[in-house]
């Protein structure tokens, strides 16, 4: 198992180099000075010399290439550079960023696999029932609406209407005055909404690949063999089928994991919240190539891991998976 | 809908709070400890002093700022926290602030500052020349870098006594560049300006205006106070909460969370009749002229007697309404400066005149020779592609139909592409390909003179030497304020010859605040940072 490890991280190193190389050159190519910044506001008169020694201080006045062995060579060091923006270390906002998305994201996963997988296996042991039929309904709707404007209704109801949940943000103005428990309380308070739009909208998806999988697994000869044997249908379903049923869902998580990092973009922009998609955004609209990169850099190397510990974990579900070069019968 | 009337809204209320069911929280709360941890639940400051009591406003800010940066170089701290040494009035003349006068050399170069002498640091320290001289020497470290002109070309300082100080520069210098807070020496003279934008000071920051900070919550808000010691007394208003929040404010300020919000025109309908909120509009950031650039290298476009008339075939004023714009605003065919646009010094435009701009077009050999409601020229229809944004700040969709339709009624037929905003960048300003486009220009020279909008190169296809030196010496000589307004009034009969630009409106923000709040006005006190010290609460039924 080692050295199969050792083996995909070796082969990712080429894959992650050749994903940053092509997304440093389309974002360094896209149209737009990222000095624009400072010409934005009436701020009075900006010094040409200014702007041409910010240039000359991120390095915008050498050739892309030596720009790109720079940041290459910078990036190995564990150096991220300097935000255009900010005017800070990228690896400080990161910093910054990171628990605020985790937070939300590993929630999300959390509440997308509680329901998901739940309503999944309950439409598929009873299918063609109503309960099926209901879910497999709700759960279309749900994964046809969008996510922005679930998010946006649901302000709506319950924040503007019914004042129930805040509007936004992660927590209230009057935190720094709540006991522990209280401000635990507060940050789950403001969770509440951004982890639901998240993780229902994921869980539709969910619940129908389960649906579909745990029936598919259903129909096979060895759960009618363990039915034969008396087992009871709890057993049968969670023991034989549902293992087995659950190798396609552990690909879908292990897709998911460069979101648990990368955010979600629009969720995190309409509730206010300071996570990396967030932060992703706004390197985007204002140019800022160092955060761009560094949250590109970090979303491919969470993909490559992701699909590693999703292989990883075909062995822990499936005994008749190894990477020790046999297959167990 | 129910309202939390926002002035009432106390900082040790916790209803919302209780009013979520604990026990069936608990184990939730407990498994989320450590992540909740990660994010430093249990670290916070300590040190909150009792939030003020008395009056108070909230005041939306979005989310996208870093504090830290903000504070730093410009945001609530040139306005509320710390002073500058002059600020404009509605007609664009300096007034003193830290300084209470000031004299320059007949060639602009030397400037003399005289500061007052009852500005104080909030922690009591008196404000001197000496902290004048400390911050302009720390923003043009190498590693801070402030881009005004004002701090970059400093040749020497002299303090010649502790509330005077000369400043000589290595060229002449306008006040204009002058918009710079000042910070405490005796806090920050021992700290790294490398670390400068990661200093503690920024969120935790002691200035001499009139809001002294209070506390502050990461990425969720800071906490102002009225400053009793302010040297034009304490403003009204006791107390200031900026609320980091969503750029889609709207939800906000209906919900009763903030007072104030910035909103895009477009909102405004939304709002309806609401009698709790005013709607303000605001001319302080007018840095940017709107307007449709016609690319001279199209045949319909060559002709400056065309553009006269395509000008002269929209219904500008209209087009302002349709898009939610106060009636008040000028129309102009002209770049100006902030003065002149202030001062309502600009000339006369082109009326709305669609019978004209027909009589033009039939001149300029334009006619609708086959009667399908297009002109044509020598085989050629008089049909061209508008490029737009997709919306934002810019003129959008919604403007580009009313266009279409305006130049239809006058024989021109218009297409409409709509555009991202970077595809739109490289297409105007970098690759020159389109026909017309809704577009901006700054309206500073020497910014123009950057975009090369009319130089040799020309994305726009128009290059006019005489206009192009006319800029220069707008930059080289800009620092006398007259000398500045007679180049633009030159600058004024070339853009009105040949209208490279159809311009629609001025870069205009909107504010809408509830109605309690008293001071604001349009066009010029409608920015709650700028003008706080001077605004007061008023009860309202």
């Amino acid at each position: 198992m080692g050295w199969y490890i050792l083996k995909r991280l070796l082969q990712a190193i080429p894959l992650l180099l050749g994903i940053i190389t092509v997304t440093f050159f389309i974002v360094r190519l896209a149209p737009g000075d990222p000095m624009d910044i400072y010409l934005e506001e009436d701020r009075g008169q900006i010094d040409p010399q200014a702007i041409e020694l910010l240039r000359q201080k991120y390095g915008l006045d050498q050739p892309i290439h030596i720009q790109y062995v720079k940041w290459v060579a910078n990036v190995a060091r564990g150096d991220l550079g300097e935000s255009f923006r900010y005017r800070r270390p990228v690896s400080q906002l990161l910093a910054e960023a990171i628990p605020y998305t985790l937070q939300l994201t590993i929630l999300a996963v959390v509440l997308d696999a509680l329901i998901g997988i739940t309503l999944g296996i309950i439409s598929a042991v009873k299918q063609y029932s109503v309960l099926d039929k209901i879910v497999t309904l709700g759960s279309l709707v749900i994964y046809a609406i969008p996510g922005f404007w679930l998010a946006l209704m649901l302000v709506l109801v319950f924040s503007v209407n019914l004042g129930w949940f805040p509007t936004s943000q992660t927590r209230s103005m009057d935190y720094g005055f709540l006991s522990f428990s209280g401000k635990v309380l507060d940050r789950l308070w403001h969770l509440v909404l951004p982890v639901f739009v998240l993780g229902v909208a994921s869980a539709a998806s969910t619940a129908r690949y389960m649906r579909n999988r745990l029936l598919e697994v259903l129909n096979e000869e060895y759960v009618l063999s363990a039915r034969a044997r008396g087992f009871r249908e709890r057993v049968v379903i969670l023991n034989h089928a549902l293992r087995n049923a659950l190798i396609p869902i552990i690909t879908i998580y292990g897709m998911k994991l460069p979101f648990l990092l990368g955010g979600a973009a629009i969720i995190e922009s309409i509730f206010a919240w300071p996570g990396m998609g967030r932060l992703a955004v706004e390197a985007v609209s204002g140019r800022d190539y160092p955060l761009l990169m560094a949250t590109i850099t970090m979303g491919a190397v969470m993909t490559v891991f992701g699909n590693l510990l999703a292989d990883l974990t075909y062995v822990w579900v499936d005994p008749r998976v190894s990477y020790e070069g046999k297959k167990q019968r | 809908m129910n309202y939390l009337p926002p002035g009432s809204y106390s900082m040790t209320d916790t209803s919302l709070h209780t009013s979520v069911p604990r026990t069936t929280l608990r184990r939730a709360a407990l498994a989320l400890s450590c992540l909740l941890a990660l994010a430093n639940v249990s670290c916070s400051p300590s040190s909150d002093r009792a939030p003020a009591q008395g009056s108070s406003i909230t005041l939306l800010k979005s989310s996208r700022i870093d504090e830290r940066t903000w504070s730093a170089f410009g945001g609530f701290g040139q306005y509320l926290v710390f002073l500058r040494l002059f600020r404009k009035d509605e007609t664009d003349e300096q007034q003193p602030r830290l300084a209470e006068r000031w004299e320059h050399s007949p060639d602009y170069r030397t400037w003399t500052f005289h500061l007052r002498r009852d500005v104080r640091w909030h922690d009591g320290v008196p404000t001197t020349a000496h902290d004048v001289k400390f911050t302009l020497e720390l923003l043009a470290h190498p590693a801070v870098l402030h881009p005004s002109a004002f701090v970059l070309n400093i040749e020497s300082i002299t303090v010649l006594d502790d509330f005077t100080l000369t400043i000589t520069y290595t060229r002449p210098m306008s006040l204009e560049s002058g918009s710079i807070a000042f910070y405490p020496k005796h806090l920050l003279e021992d700290l790294d300006p490398s670390e400068f934008f990661s200093w503690d000071f920024w969120t935790d920051p002691v200035g001499n205006g009139p809001y002294r900070y209070v506390r502050h919550v990461p990425k969720t808000m800071m906490e102002f106070e009225a400053n009793p010691d302010f040297y034009k007394g304490k403003p009204k208003i006791e107390r200031l909460v900026l609320k980091f929040g969503p750029d889609a404010g709207l939800l906000e300020l209906l919900s009763g969370n903030v007072d104030i919000v910035g909103i895009h025109p477009s909102q405004i309908p939304g709002l309806g009749e609401d009698p709790r909120f005013r709607v303000y509009y605001s001319e302080s950031n007018i840095t940017w002229a709107h307007g449709i650039f016609w690319n001279q290298r199209h045949p319909l476009f060559r002709d400056a007697v065309v553009r006269r008339a395509l000008t002269l075939a929209i219904n500008r004023r209209e087009l302002l309404q349709v898009l939610n714009y106060s009636p008040d605003l000028p129309i102009f065919d002209v770049i100006y400066t902030r003065r002149q646009y202030l001062q309502r010094q600009l000339p006369e435009p082109l009326p709305y005149d669609p019978e004209l701009a027909k009589q033009l077009l039939e001149a300029a050999g334009w006619q609708d020779e086959d009667g399908d409601g297009v002109r044509e020229r020598a085989g050629a229809e008089a049909r061209f592609t508008l490029i737009a944004h997709r919306g934002g700040t810019f003129l959008g969709e919604r403007a580009a139909v009313y266009v279409q339709d305006q130049l239809r009624r006058v024989g021109i037929r218009m297409d409409v592409q709509i555009l991202d905003g970077s595809v739109m960048t490289e297409r105007v300003r970098f690759a020159g390909e389109f026909d017309a486009a809704f577009y901006r220009t700054p309206r500073a020279a020497y910014r123009m003179l950057r975009w090369n909008l009319f130089g040799e190169g020309s994305r726009m296809g128009y290059h006019n030497p005489e206009l192009v030196r006319l800029l220069r010496e707008a930059v080289d000589m800009g620092a006398d304020p007259e000398v500045e307004d007679r180049i633009y009034r030159e600058l004024w009969d070339i853009f009105r010859a040949d209208l490279p630009i159809t311009f629609i409106r001025t870069q205009i923000g909107h504010v809408v605040a509830h109605r309690r709040i008293r001071g604001l006005s349009s066009p010029w006190r409608a920015e709650p940072n700028m003008n706080m010290e001077d605004l007061w609460l008023e009860d309202v039924p």
